[in-house]
This record gives structure tokens, C-alpha cells and sequence, in this order.
């Protein structure tokens, strides 16, 4: 019996139907057993790099105790070593990839490693990586600074000193390698950045027995200055907001500009800008007695008239999150 | 007193009569802190240079050498049941001298404070001269 046109349609409909779910299921098949194997790689990778970091770590425990320079560089050495090995870690993090337990032990261990928290350890860790590394990272993005990488890799020095007064709160600093300088004030509830600092930029020099190309390169900056005293203010002001400050409770703003000074009054300007606002109960008598408490009452910023970037800010004997 | 002055040459006279004041430095201090009683309320900002009358912001107006002075304007105590002013101190020194180049008189003032709000235990540091001084400086 021959098969009519409908039955050979069919047949071949179901053929190829057949053929396309084979190929689907064999290809799921030989795609899962590629990631499997990509996985395993690696696995096999975090595993040799977990086992050169504990190696590290091993020999850097040993070493603690050593004062000399020898080994103080291969200390410095072993440091770079591990804080690339965080940071490798946590990029694997960031992208979701599986890690072995023993990759993240040794990530631990590494971590605890190189931020010892040693006096109150939970506080001082919590306080360390839930409100300093995020109160640093909003001011950054507040004040358009460039980009930091607050990666661990990263971190330079860090202090936290929690008040021993029956106080809550404490005192912080953070140092990044990059050079931006932290200081912290808590409550024990709120905390704020209540100083920063680029750590790049040089405002002052004294220039008494400085060669002659010093003295140069110095007096140069200043043809690179493109603000005047009244842009200057209008910027400095631009960051007194940005930080949360308010004009009406401040005496007008001071503003001078940076200057450096030689042998024999010698003296040039700086392309830089320092604006101090004293708090308006801070009176004339009060700054002229000399007490810092008073003088403390009070905001000053530094702004580079370069690239218009912030170079400082400081807030004196303020509360945390106002001006008064 | 007067023997710290003309040892060190470091003249102050205030305007009188009608005259201005005469303010001589050959030998000015870039920075003082005299850590004991009654320092900052006599004239031994004067006797080293850094008068107690002449702003901090005139030396920046002036283009002058930076110098500062810390003393505390009366009577502190030093006791083993109250350490907070030698605290208070050592908070200073802790942070002026481990950020040189960027931690100032002022701001490590602050931080001392921050730390050690009773430091002086009512007694004022007083302070003259550039506030913006820098150990580097």
C-alpha cells in the first residue's frame, strides 16, 4: 500500500521533530558537561592560588616577629601578595562564580589577616566595613571626586578608636594607598566624614633653602591657576552645601589664597584656596581669646584652582549632621 | 619672662599712646606647645615670636613664615585618677605627627577634642598664630 501525501508529511514531520529534540537534549547534555568542566578549571585555579595564599599566610605568621629589613620587604611583599588575592576573590565574588570552601577560608583568614581587628573584634569590624567604607564612598560620590577604589586591595591604613569614656561612638580614620584621607566621627548611631583630605595636594611651601629649579617649578603652578577669589568662593561654597552646610548659620566666608614664602619675605600665590566659616556665635572676642574650642566652631574648605577639585575639608567641634 | 624674650630677641610692644604696636621677631618659632599650666594666658606667645594679638589670617594676608602657639590658659591637672588632659595631648601629637603633611594644628585640635572632650577639664588651649600648620611645614 502506497502512503498518500498526508501519511509521508507526517512521517517526515515526526522525523524531523525527533531530530530537533535530539539535538536540543544532546546539546543541553554536552553544554552542561562544558560548564562542568570550565568550573572545574576553575576550581582547580582558586585552589592553587588558595594554597599559595595560605602558604603566604603561613609564612607571614612566622615572620611577625622579625624587625629587620630583609624581612620587613618580603613582609611588604607577602602583603601585596595577599591583598591581590582578596581582591581576586572578591572580583570572583562580583561575577557569581562558585568558590570552593577552601578558597574561602583562605579569603577569610587573609582578610582577618591583614585587618586584625583585635580590641572588641565584631564592633570594630562591623563599624569598619558597614559604616566607614560607605560613609567614605557617599563623600567621594557627593563631591564628583574622582572614582576611588575602596577594594581592600586598596585599603592604606585604617584606626578606630571607640570612646573609653562611657561615651557611645567613637573616632576613625581611613588612608586609602591612593592617597585620600578619612576621618570619621560616630555617635555610636550616626557617623559622618568630619575631615578629608586628597593627601596629594601641597598648599604651603617654604622655600628658605630650596634650589633654584625648586623655587621654579613652585612659582610655575600658579600659571596654572584658572579661578580668581570670586570664583574660588563661589566653588568652595558649591562643597560648603554639597557637605550640608548653611550660609545663614555661619559668619561670612574667609577666603585666602595659598601662597608660598622664601629667605628675605620672598613670597608667591598658589593656585589654591582655603575658605573658613566660623559659626555665628562664634564672636570677634571669642576668636581673638585664642580657645581652640571656639576657633573649632567652624568649616573650612580647600579648593584647587588647577582642576577645581576639593583638596580638603574640615568641620570643627560641630554635632554630627548639623551645624548646630 | 623678660629674660626668655631678649634671649630668644623677640620683641612685642603693644600700641600705646598713639603709637602702633612694635612687633619685632629675630628669632620666630614655626611651632610651640608648651603643655602646662597657665602657658597660653601670659606672654610667652610673644617672647617666641607668635603674639597673641596679630590674627592668625595676618600672616596669610602678610605672606609670612606659618608659626603657631598652643598653651592652656590656666591651671590643668596631672593626676593618676584623671589622665584625660595628658590624653587629651597625646591624641594631639598622635595625629599631627602620623599625618605630616596633611593634619593640622586645628584639625589634630579637633580630633584631640573628639576623643578627649574634657582635656583641659575646663581649661581653654589657647592657640595663636596659624591654625592651618602643618607638621611638614
Amino acid at each position: 500500500m502506497t502512503p498518500t501525501k498526508k501519511q509521508r508529511l507526517l512521517a517526515l514531520s515526526v522525523f524531523f521533530a525527533g531530530l530537533l529534540a535530539g539535538l536540543l537534549i544532546s546539546g543541553g547534555i554536552g553544554g552542561y558537561f562544558i560548564w562542568r568542566i570550565v568550573n572545574v578549571l576553575h576550581l582547580q585555579q582558586d585552589l592553587s592560588a588558595a594554597s599559595e595564599a595560605q602558604t603566604v599566610l603561613l609564612y607571614m605568621k612566622r615572620v611577625d616577629w622579625g624587625t629587620t629589613n630583609a624581612i620587613a620587604k618580603l613582609q611588604d611583599d607577602s602583603r601585596e601578595r595577599l591583598s591581590e588575592y582578596i581582591h581576586d576573590v572578591e572580583q570572583s565574588k562580583k561575577e557569581g562564580r562558585k568558590l570552593d570552601e577552601m578558597t574561602l577560608e583562605t579569603y577569610q583568614a587573609a582578610r582577618a589577616y591583614l585587618f586584625p581587628f583585635t580590641f572588641g573584634e565584631k564592633r570594630e569590624e562591623d563599624f569598619f566595613w558597614k559604616k566607614m567604607l560607605p560613609s567614605a564612598q557617599e563623600f567621594v560620590e557627593r563631591n564628583k571626586l574622582p572614582a576611588a577604589d575602596f577594594g581592600t586591595n586598596n585599603i592604606g591604613k585604617y584606626r578606630i578608636e571607640f570612646f573609653q569614656d562611657g561615651r557611645a561612638g567613637c573616632t576613625a580614620n581611613l588612608k586609602l594607598k591612593s592617597g585620600l584621607i578619612f576621618t570619621f566621627l560616630s555617635d555610636g548611631t550616626n557617623v559622618e566624614v568630619s575631615a578629608f583630605s586628597d593627601g596629594r595636594t601641597k598648599t604651603y611651601y617654604e622655600l628658605d633653602s630650596a634650589p633654584k629649579e625648586e623655587m621654579d617649578a613652585v612659582k610655575a603652578l600658579n600659571l596654572r591657576n584658572k579661578l580668581n577669589d570670586a570664583i574660588a568662593l563661589e566653588l568652595a561654597k558649591s562643597f560648603f552645601v554639597l557637605l550640608g552646610h548653611k550660609e545663614e548659620n555661619f559668619h561670612p566666608a574667609e577666603l585666602h589664597q595659598s601662597y608660598w614664602v622664601g629667605q628675605n619675605d620672598v613670597w608667591g600665590n598658589l593656585p589654591y584656596y582655603e575658605v573658613t566659616w566660623y559659626r555665628t556665635d562664634v564672636t570677634k572676642e571669642k576668636r581673638e581669646s585664642g580657645d581652640s574650642k571656639e576657633l573649632l566652631k567652624s568649616v573650612t574648605i580647600e579648593v584647587s584652582g588647577i582642576d577645581s577639585h576639593l583638596i580638603s575639608y574640615s568641620k570643627g567641634l560641630l554635632p554630627i549632621g548639623s551645624d548646630f | 619672662m623678660s629674660d626668655l624674650t631678649s634671649l630668644l630677641g623677640n620683641q612685642y610692644l603693644p600700641a600705646k599712646n598713639g603709637d602702633p604696636a612694635l612687633f619685632t621677631t629675630t628669632k620666630p618659632f614655626d611651632f610651640v606647645f608648651l603643655d602646662g599650666c597657665m602657658t597660653g594666658a601670659g606672654s610667652f606667645p610673644e617672647a617666641f615670636g607668635i603674639p597673641k594679638s596679630v590674627a592668625g589670617s595676618s600672616y596669610d594676608d602678610n605672606h609670612k613664615h606659618k608659626r603657631a602657639f598652643m598653651g592652656w590658659g590656666g591651671t590643668i591637672s596631672y593626676s593618676i585618677l584623671d589622665t584625660e588632659t595628658m590624653n587629651w595631648s597625646l591624641s594631639f601629637w598622635n595625629v599631627w605627627l602620623s599625618n605630616p603633611t596633611t593634619e593640622t594644628v586645628i584639625r589634630s585640635q579637633n580630633a584631640a577634642y573628639s576623643a578627649h572632650p574634657s582635656g583641659g577639664d575646663g581649661v581653654p588651649m589657647d592657640t595663636y598664630g596659624n591654625l592651618s600648620l602643618l607638621w611638614n611645614n
